[in-house]
């Protein structure tokens, strides 16, 4: 059954016509054994804390969502083509943070980062590049080597 | 990031765009825009599509592109609560909200959170930057496209909240049917769109052509 929340006929067309950036080369980091793991999220949903700066058209920069304060953010994305009701029933189903914190806890992988993070969808990806090592630093610094990327 | 020394795996909602990027690890899902972990309110089906995901850290070289072939489960069939909640297409915006109050608050109750307030602003004045732009209201004129984008979200999520306020298990289609067809925030949103669309601003008429009211909604 075609239903309204799944891609309508337009918005198809258009995400498979568009064409994606070219991004050179292949990257490959070699992941860490899973008990060693430490995991951060990363989406690209527009999601912040309430009291944070909201997200433009095309902004290109990223907020920080700490484990404690992940109950209560809010979605800034520029799009109406995605369906919200999922993430207004449940965060989870965007921005699985209590999954992770489960998997951890059952060792899984080794842990769960303080810090999660969001950036603006709709946004030319190369724009965000600078944004994006910017955040592997802050990564790398709190000893995250493993990165889910959940679009939305 | 991967260049940067982090191992990532990555959700893929559009497979062909997968295809065309080639990240090192990615699991393409069968789940509409919206719900990258396929259900809300399933932690064994959102936990079943992070294993999948997690387990792409086990492949010896990439770039790796599998399927997760499991359908989402609908949210539910319940429709009925709807024909309870007091709209009119044709009304009053302001008292429309009002009315829906109870409903939003036993929403929250339940869930234990709101999506509202990106905005900065509660539904009625969400509901009153809306009306006084299209009303040309001279302090309303002054919002900015971002400003009249958020607090249009922000009033249909105090609506499809509200929906919501017993059970989560609900069918989502009619619950967006509902909003635009029936409530009086949906015909202010379109009249806020048509309005957009009709200035001499481009900026204004981009934004009025997909920031406000998604292309499967019929005028």
């Amino acid at each position: 059954m075609v239903r309204m929340i799944d891609l309508n006929p337009d918005m198809a067309e258009f995400l498979t016509e568009f064409s994606s950036p070219d991004i050179p080369g292949s990257p490959w980091t070699e992941p860490a054994p899973p008990s060693r793991r430490r995991v951060s999220l990363v989406s690209s949903a527009g999601l912040r804390l309430r009291g944070d700066q909201a997200f433009s058209e095309g902004s290109a920069d990223y907020r920080s969502i700490p484990v404690e304060g992940a109950a209560d953010v809010v979605q800034d994305h520029v799009s109406t083509s995605h369906d919200r009701t999922g993430f207004q029933e449940d965060i989870n189903v965007v921005f699985p943070l209590q999954r992770l914190l489960e998997v951890a806890g059952d060792g899984t992988i080794g842990s769960v980062a303080k810090t999660h993070y969001s950036f603006m969808g709709a946004t030319d990806p190369l724009a965000m590049e600078s944004a994006a090592r910017h955040l592997a630093g802050a990564m790398k610094a709190e000893g995250v080597n493993t990165v889910i990327l959940a679009p939305v | 990031m991967e260049d940067e020394g982090l191992a990532t795996a990555l959700i893929a909602l559009v497979r062909r765009q997968a295809e065309e990027v080639r990240p090192p690890r990615a699991l393409w899902v069968p789940f509409p825009l919206g719900r990258p972990f396929g259900a809300a309110g399933n932690a064994p089906f959102q936990r079943r599509v992070l294993m999948a995901l997690l387990d792409l850290f086990d492949r010896r070289a990439g770039p790796v592109l599998e399927d997760f072939t499991e359908e989402a489960p609908p949210d539910g069939e319940n429709r009925n609560v709807l024909d309870l909640l007091v709209v009119n297409r044709d009304g009053a915006l302001l008292e429309e909200v009002d009315g829906l109050r109870p409903w939003y608050e036993m929403s929250v109750a339940r869930r234990g959170r709101t999506t509202l307030g990106g905005s900065g602003m509660d539904a009625p004045g969400a509901a009153r930057l809306l009306t006084g732009w299209l009303d040309g209201d001279t302090q309303a004129q002054r919002a900015g496209i971002d400003q009249l984008r958020l607090a249009s979200e922000d009033l249909k999520a105090y609506y499809t909240e509200s929906a919501v306020a017993r059970t989560g298990a609900i069918d989502t289609e009619a619950v967006i049917a509902w909003f635009w067809a029936r409530t009086a925030a949906g015909r202010i949103i379109r009249d806020v769109r048509s309005k957009c669309l009709s200035s001499d601003k481009a900026a204004l008429r981009d934004a009025g052509a997909y920031m406000f009211v998604p292309e499967y909604v019929n005028d």
